[in-house]
């Protein structure tokens, strides 16, 4: 679509896109539809895929927004590739975060419950328990962070 | 260069009104962009301590009120479609409408801040705040909110502990008031919790449910955490808003003076692109703090 009207009509603007107004009133109506759907869905979903679909929600709502009421479907697609580019170094963030949370998350559980247990005088076989119960429910084998350094043979091996 | 044609609203250094429009929209969406990084840092941390301790987030979100975040996401969305509308009206150099739209979004932001003070009042009432202003209590002992919530949790905290080591355990817990429940160590409070509890509907999250809730529900370990998630991405987000009032209303002055029409109103455009980002912000910060399930 082209972003610029030529012709000058009198009461027009030269430059920019201007949005009609049933336009206007469909995206609001599709943004509350949305809302309530998210609202009326909470809750009645397992954990992850509710998860899910009310982030797929919020993504939408999202590209109505950016793509309508910000204008950008209509305007210059460099302004485009600003906001996708933010979204991709946005992305990334995520990505490498959860990759390195996703490698440390099971000895992390563990190793503060050892803390503590530790801190109250009975450094038993705790931490073997809160990793068995961990992986349990989760699986695979936590990798053995306290075997080596300071904290090392305390919990695990008993006193 | 020819400067016969060079419309007084159009500065010397650019090149027609084109030009500068366009200039000016692309520094508003890079500005915008930098705004996205802000919140993304914030979404990040929402991401890694939700994936370290779930079980917060579950616990944590009993306490804000669904219907209050649904009827502030569609405050915002209204007030989204009357920035977009006066945009419009200001290319058409619709002044009257133009200046009916400025203040209806002005109305709706200041609805959505009058129903985070309900929120924010309440959980500063209840003691559900941020880091070790974090009080709420959850026992007998905890009958007391507020200032004397020290003293209540101090008290808990030596007759569970029954020695010194125990304010060791106060400094591991992040300042969180170790009820019996919470000494149960450690497999429920430090592996992820199940969905919610049997018995509990997770449906009707207002404060005064989450009171009666905290007697089945077991207070996880840090369970401030999440209020201090809530209250940092809420809160600026709330700035936000604030400073989107003070931009919509020197548009507003502006327009009544009639500064704005269809040969010139860049700054209308521009503030709406701010609005409709605080906005897009809300529409992820409300599934991801009120619809947790």
């Amino acid at each position: 679509m082209s972003n610029k009207s030529h012709h000058h009509e009198p009461g027009h603007p030269t430059v920019g896109h201007v949005s009609p107004l049933p336009q206007l009133f469909m995206v609001f109506g599709a943004l509350v539809a949305l809302t309530v759907l998210t609202v009326g869905l909470s809750g009645k979903l397992p954990g992850t895929t509710g998860m899910l679909i009310a982030m797929g929600i919020a993504t939408i709502k999202a590209l109505l927004v950016a793509l309508y009421f910000m204008h950008l479907r209509y305007d210059r697609p460099f302004n485009g590739y600003v906001f996708l580019a933010a979204i991709m170094f946005v992305a990334c963030f995520f990505g490498f975060a959860s990759l390195d949370t996703a490698t440390y998350r099971r000895d992390i559980a563990p190793y503060e419950a050892n803390k503590l247990m530790e801190s109250e005088g009975k450094p038993e076989n705790m931490y073997k328990t809160a990793r068995d119960d961990w992986q349990s429910k989760h699986g695979g084998e936590g990798t053995s962070l306290h075997t080596s350094g300071e904290d090392a043979g305390a919990p695990a091996e008993g006193h | 260069m020819s400067h016969h044609d060079h419309p007084s609203h159009v500065h010397h250094h650019f090149e027609n009104e084109t030009q500068q429009f366009d200039s000016d929209k692309m520094g508003m969406w890079l500005f915008l962009v930098t705004e996205i990084m802000i919140f993304a840092g914030l979404f990040c941390a929402y991401v890694i301590y939700r994936t370290h301790n779930p079980e917060i987030f579950h616990y944590g979100h009993q306490f804000l009120d669904k219907n209050m975040g649904a009827l502030n996401t569609l405050i915002l969305l209204t007030s989204s479609l009357t920035m977009a509308w006066g945009v419009r009206a200001a290319q058409l150099s619709q002044q009257k409408t133009l200046l009916w739209m400025l203040g209806l979004t002005m109305a709706c932001a200041f609805g959505f801040l009058g129903i985070k003070y309900v929120e924010y009042s309440a959980k500063i009432h209840h003691g559900t705040l941020y880091g070790d202003r974090y009080v709420w209590q959850t026992d007998e002992h905890g009958g007391e909110h507020g200032a004397s919530g020290d003293e209540a949790e101090m008290h808990s905290l030596a007759e569970a502990a029954q020695d010194a080591n125990a304010v060791h355990l106060d400094a591991m817990a992040g300042g969180t008031q170790l009820t019996d429940a919470s000494m149960k160590l450690p497999s429920s409070q430090y592996a992820p919790a199940p969905a919610g509890p049997e018995g509990f509907d997770i449906n009707e999250p207002a404060e005064a449910k989450a009171e009666e809730a905290t007697h089945k529900f077991e207070q996880p370990a840090k369970a401030h955490l999440f209020f201090s998630i809530y209250f940092i991405m809420t809160g600026l987000h709330g700035i936000h808003v604030v400073i989107g009032i003070i931009c919509i209303f020197v548009i507003f002055v502006l327009s009544a003076k009639g500064a704005y029409n269809s040969t010139y109103y860049t700054p209308v455009d521009l503030v709406g692109l701010y609005w409709h980002l605080v906005d897009l912000i809300w529409i992820y910060l409300f599934p991801l703090l009120y619809l947790v399930d």
